[in-house]
């Protein structure tokens, strides 16, 4: 996480807490939670984390949330292009490899 | 000023150690009624702190943030791992580009371990998030004892002996050479046993997955030991691997609602500024007094897991 990622997560982070956008769950109703399950917290919250929830980053806290799913995200694109690479050089043993791993991540994105 | 900076690190153990006798959920020691953007710049500078006893130690920053965090802070178990790999992965990105860059991390010998290790973090986040509580707590309890004892115990060896590639390995391609910037000599490596291997990394993946740990602490051993790559190739290959399961266990944990940005954002900032203060620090830094600390932290650590799941304490 280069220093641009540091900079974005802070800046979003900053928009959520200072509440400068509304937010589904604001900080100090997260902090009444965060003793709780994750279970709980969904539950008591009402969110409903499918996977088009980062499409809501006009919420600040999906905005925040935003920020840290693409740092889960950052491998994604990589090995897109290796796996391309890889099969444009006819090696397709490890561009396979490329897209099955593509496939778990795409499969942990969808909520699966 | 290196003194003030240790010393600074022993009470702020010192200060997580009374947290743990007065019990965690009582919170005790501190102001009750704590704001929550104080328990944030509390994770913050804990986690910047962390960062750089990470570093000095020797030891991975993602091993240590669970453990640590789930010991000190009131934060419920699922949001403590969600943010913990998060913080690993955020460090392994960091790292990756310049490893690659260096000839040291092999993305040929990576893939195929990450792709076991990927799958199995994705089943070991589910299973971790439908377990009981005190079930996971008991678990990473003897997890965490388990890796002080392979800290403890673990040989490294700088340049294994493999007398020869495996076929498959052969088959694969996985082998290299490095300019080793110490000796100034160029290693060439080849790896043997790459099926137990394959396994091994869906076991270190799931457990990975399911504690919210970094994977370092068995990755790097199993490329090693089990492998037989050279100790350098085998901590820069390891980081690649979280890079990649990192990945697929964040996306568990953020989707099913256990990452909290007042808690993911302050870990992940404040442990990547302390990697990046703790690097500079290495130089000027007693690594083997530190890291006898941080193991008598995770010895305690890991106790109090293990004691809380059992509901002894």
């Amino acid at each position: 996480m280069g220093f641009g990622g540091l900079v974005l997560s802070l800046l979003v982070f900053t928009i959520y807490v200072t509440g400068l956008i509304p937010s589904t769950v604001s900080p100090s109703d997260s902090a009444e939670l965060w003793s709780g399950s994750s279970k709980e917290y969904l539950a008591e919250t009402g969110l409903a984390f499918s996977p088009g929830w980062f499409r809501t980053i006009t919420n600040g806290y999906f905005l925040s949330m935003a920020a840290l799913a693409i740092l889960a995200s950052t491998a994604l694109p990589t090995l897109a292009a290796l796996g391309i690479r890889w099969f444009f050089r006819r090696d397709f043993l490890y561009g396979s490899m490329a897209v099955m791993i593509s496939a778990v991540l795409i499969f942990a994105i969808a909520g699966r | 000023m290196r003194k003030t900076i240790f010393l600074g690190i022993l009470l702020l153990l010192l200060f997580s150690v009374g947290v743990f006798a007065e019990g965690i959920s009582e919170n005790s020691v501190l102001p009750e009624g704590m704001p929550w953007w104080g328990w944030s710049l509390l994770l913050f500078v804990f986690c910047f702190v962390l960062g750089i006893t990470a570093i000095v130690a020797g030891v991975g920053g993602g091993i240590l943030y669970v453990p640590i965090v789930s010991a000190v802070f009131p934060f419920q178990l699922d949001f403590v791992r969600g943010s913990g790999l998060l913080v690993a992965l955020a460090g392994a990105i960091s790292a990756a580009p310049r490893l690659l860059g260096s000839g040291m991390a092999s993305l040929r010998l990576a893939l195929p371990m990450a792709l076991a290790g990927s799958i199995g973090s994705l089943i070991g986040a589910h299973i971790g998030l439908a377990l009981p509580s005190h079930i996971v707590e008991i678990s990473l309890g003897a997890v965490i004892l388990f890796i002080v004892a392979l800290m403890l115990l673990a040989k490294r060896a700088e340049y294994p002996v493999v007398a020869a590639a495996s076929p498959l390995s052969f088959r694969l391609g996985i082998s290299g050479t490095y300019l080793d910037g110490a000796t100034g000599d160029t290693v060439h490596w080849k790896i043997h046993r790459l099926i137990p291997g394959f396994f091994l990394f869906f076991v270190i993946g799931f457990m990975a997955g399911m504690f919210g740990l970094g994977a370092g602490w068995a990755n790097v051993p199993a490329l090693n030991l089990l492998l037989g790559a050279p100790l350098k190739v085998s901590v820069a290959t390891s980081i690649l691997i979280i890079a990649i399961n990192g990945s697929a266990a964040s996306w568990v944990y953020l989707n099913q609602g256990a990452v909290i940005p007042v808690i993911a954002v302050p870990s992940v900032v404040g442990m990547m500024l302390g990697t990046r203060i703790g690097a500079k620090m290495l130089t000027r830094s007693r690594p083997t007094a530190i890291r006898w600390v941080v193991i008598g932290f995770l010895i305690l650590a890991g106790l109090r897991s293990l004691l809380a799941g059992l509901g002894v304490i």
